[in-house]
């Protein structure tokens, strides 16, 4: 199975790279496809995104075919192929 | 006590200018800016007056925070009777305009009748005067202020003004400041259009008195630290701007394309903020009077041309709202409805409505004369159109410069008008957003993002998130976000800082800045009187409960795809439950006991 993690704002500056697409075997937790990430961009990823608790940062997402993990099952949300985009904390109006 | 004390009344007609107290008395109760100017709009005019008619006064209105150190302490309102709506109407600027009104000496300046020719307004700390304006009639925004600054002898000085659009009186014209900044929303271009005022130019260095200088040092150095460490407010507003939002909104699956009919676009990457900056176009940020944030663009395109800009909200109505995603053109626009003195949502989503019109039908092609087709996806037609309806040229951008609800329920389709009291929405689909939805529906100027940003706990999770299609318990953050923003406009400080800020911080600043020592409920309270007296005004003006709803489509068409798929807007799930929690009558009307128990009458 073929899975693409999204990267935007400053996180994508900061990895260098737009996206990367992931090959697994078996269904993944959100947690397990952001630190897959991690080895494959080589740099940090989860600590843009969540606090020391474990808690989102205000402002940071991580969206599952656009859905908000935080009303999924949060780093715990099974995913197969579906298309991830993560965003360090942003926003405006 | 924050306040200079006095203002400045000008009579157009007669060139009379005299000088009063501000009311503090009533500043205790409204704040200041557009709350107490609100107050004083109600006071002094019957809210049926035609808004383009010398009966309609036009009140130029900082805060009680703006001149001070307090973070974005710069902004000021523009108050009166909105041509667009018909309702009141309170547009907010930042720059350095609203701090240098208080330099000069004033709170507000209250402008009555209609000069027989055309003038602008000097108000420099040791005269204030009527000057002529002839030679100023007809020019852009930038000459305009350029002229001007080199006339006051003082290259510091500020300048407020309207451009073409304004003087022609377009129902979506704006006030800019600083040639980039905009009194944008509801029409207000379009009075001071109304009254030959053409510009008011602002100087002075008196300070805001403060009583207690070092106990509100040490509380703004403490804000600021709070808004430097927020990751919204601290990295990605100034990073990338308000623009950051495109492909967050878009992931969302809430980001309007081709005049609301589909939820997403599918090349937004190319005109965001990250390409903005990827692409180098962005030169630097930088920041209004005393701001942290510094969120604005400043952007010099391939083809040389620079200026401000792209907000959030121009680049999509000027891109994916009409079917493209050209950055070049999108900036452009941008540059010149700022030039031309256009408010950019109403402008573009007024073109979307028309391009949907002539894809339907409802616009034949000869009506564009020699000029590009209102099509989706032709750029051609978004700057053509911007300037034919600034200058209202031909008949057909005549007739779409009343906005888009007048220009299509006169041709029998209202329902392509994405309007709310008549005003243009902005970039976020309610059917994404059930609270935000209900924002635009009960909001007092209708269609607008600014009044009460759900977005922020509904899509950004601040302070905490909400699910976005959750109806339960909306209305309850609806009423404390639309007081909560009444206290922050009013203050004369920029909305952004609420991403950081919580209510108590700005009761700790007001109190030490006026004096006044209210808790922080108290200073909701205010908010809540704030936004009880604008509906108050326009049930007067004949805009009633009648009106808190919604464009058709958001009820009847389903979201199309993305994570809100099947989705439509629920408002009559909320609506009973907020006339509820307002403390109005289940038909939505005040009642007497709580005009009287917020001491509106």
């Amino acid at each position: 199975m073929g899975m693409t993690v999204k990267f935007f704002a400053t996180l994508r500056a900061a990895l260098g790279v737009g996206s990367v697409e992931l090959e697994h075997d078996t269904p993944m937790t959100v947690r397990e496809v952001l630190e897959r990430a991690e080895q494959e961009t080589g740099k940090p990823i989860m600590q843009e995104l969540f606090e020391d608790d474990g808690s989102m940062r205000i402002g940071a997402m991580v969206l599952v075919d656009g859905k908000n993990i935080s009303h999924l099952n949060g780093l715990d949300t099974t995913v197969q192929s579906e298309t991830l985009s993560v965003f360090p904390p942003a926003g405006g109006g | 006590m924050a306040y200079m004390g006095k203002m400045l009344r000008v009579n157009l007609t007669d060139g009379s200018i005299k000088t009063e107290d501000t009311p503090l008395d009533l500043a205790k109760k409204y704040v200041g800016g557009r709350g107490l100017a609100g107050r004083i709009l109600m006071n002094e005019i019957d809210p049926k007056v035609d808004a383009l008619s010398p009966e309609n006064k036009l009140i130029f209105a900082s805060g009680p925070l703006s001149n001070t150190n307090a973070p974005t302490g710069g902004r000021y309102m523009v108050i009166t009777k909105g041509p667009l709506t018909g309702g009141i109407a309170s547009s907010n600027s930042g720059g350095q305009w609203g701090a240098f009104l208080k330099k000069a000496g004033y709170d507000m300046i209250i402008l009555e009748g209609k000069s027989p020719k055309p003038v602008y307004l000097s108000v420099m700390e040791d005269k204030v005067e009527i000057r002529d304006a002839a030679h100023l009639w007809g020019k852009r925004v930038p000459e305009t202020t350029d002229t001007l600054i080199a006339e006051s002898g003082e290259k510091n000085a500020k300048v407020a003004c309207i451009g073409p659009a304004g003087e022609k009186l377009v129902y979506f014209a704006s006030i800019m400041n600083e040639k980039h900044r905009a009194a944008g929303r509801t029409g207000v271009g379009a009075v001071m259009g109304s009254k030959n005022l053409k510009a008011i130019v602002t100087f002075g260095k008196q300070k805001s008195p403060i009583p207690d200088e070092d106990k509100f040092k040490a509380l703004v150095k403490d804000k600021i630290t709070t808004i430097r460490g927020n990751g919204i407010t601290g990295e990605g507003l100034p990073k990338f701007g308000t623009k950051v939002l495109d492909n967050i909104i878009n992931e969302n699956g809430l980001y309007p394309s081709y005049n609301f009919q589909d939820v997403q676009y599918d090349n937004t990457y190319n005109m965001s903020g990250e390409a903005l900056v990827e692409k180098g176009y962005l030169t630097k940020n930088s920041g209004c009077y005393m701001c942290p944030i510094a969120c604005a663009r400043n952007v010099e395109l391939p083809n040389g041309r620079k200026g401000e800009g792209p907000e959030y909200e121009t680049g999509w109505c000027f891109g994916p709202l009409l079917g493209f995603d050209d950055l070049n053109v999108i900036c452009d626009a941008n540059f010149l409805a700022n030039d031309l003195g256009l408010d950019t949502i109403s402008a573009g989503v007024t073109i979307s409505c028309a391009m949907e019109m002539y894809e339907k039908g409802f616009i034949k092609k000869e009506e564009f004369e020699h000029g590009p087709e209102l099509k989706f996806g032709n750029t051609e037609a978004l700057m053509y159109w911007l300037k034919k309806m600034a200058y209202r040229e031909n008949d057909l951008a005549d007739r779409m410069a009343y906005g888009s609800l007048r220009f299509a329920t006169e041709r029998g389709c209202p329902e392509f008008s994405m309007t709310a009291k008549g005003q243009e929405l902005p970039a976020y689909d309610p059917r994404g957003v059930q609270g935000m939805g209900m924002s635009y529906a009960v909001g007092n100027r209708g269609g607008d993002h600014v009044r009460s940003y759900l977005i922020a706990p509904e899509i950004l999770g601040a302070p905490e998130k909400l699910d976005p299609q959750a109806t339960e318990g909306k209305m309850q953050w609806l009423f404390i976000f639309q007081n909560l923003t009444s206290v922050i406009d009013s203050s004369g400080l920029c909305l952004f800082t609420s991403f950081a800020l919580s209510a108590d911080d700005y009761a700790d600043m007001l109190n030490a800045a006026t004096g006044f020592d209210y808790s922080t409920e108290e200073w909701l309270r205010c908010g809540e009187r704030i936004w009880n007296q604008e509906r108050y005004f326009n049930y007067q003006a004949g805009i009633g409960p009648e009106t808190d709803t919604l464009p058709k489509r958001f009820f009847d068409e389903p979201a199309k795809r993305g994570p809100n798929k099947g989705q439509v807007h629920r408002l009559p799930e909320m609506l009973p439950e907020y006339y509820q929690i307002r403390g109005w009558t289940a038909e939505g009307i005040i009642p007497d006991e709580k005009l009287k128990e917020l001491e509106i009458v």
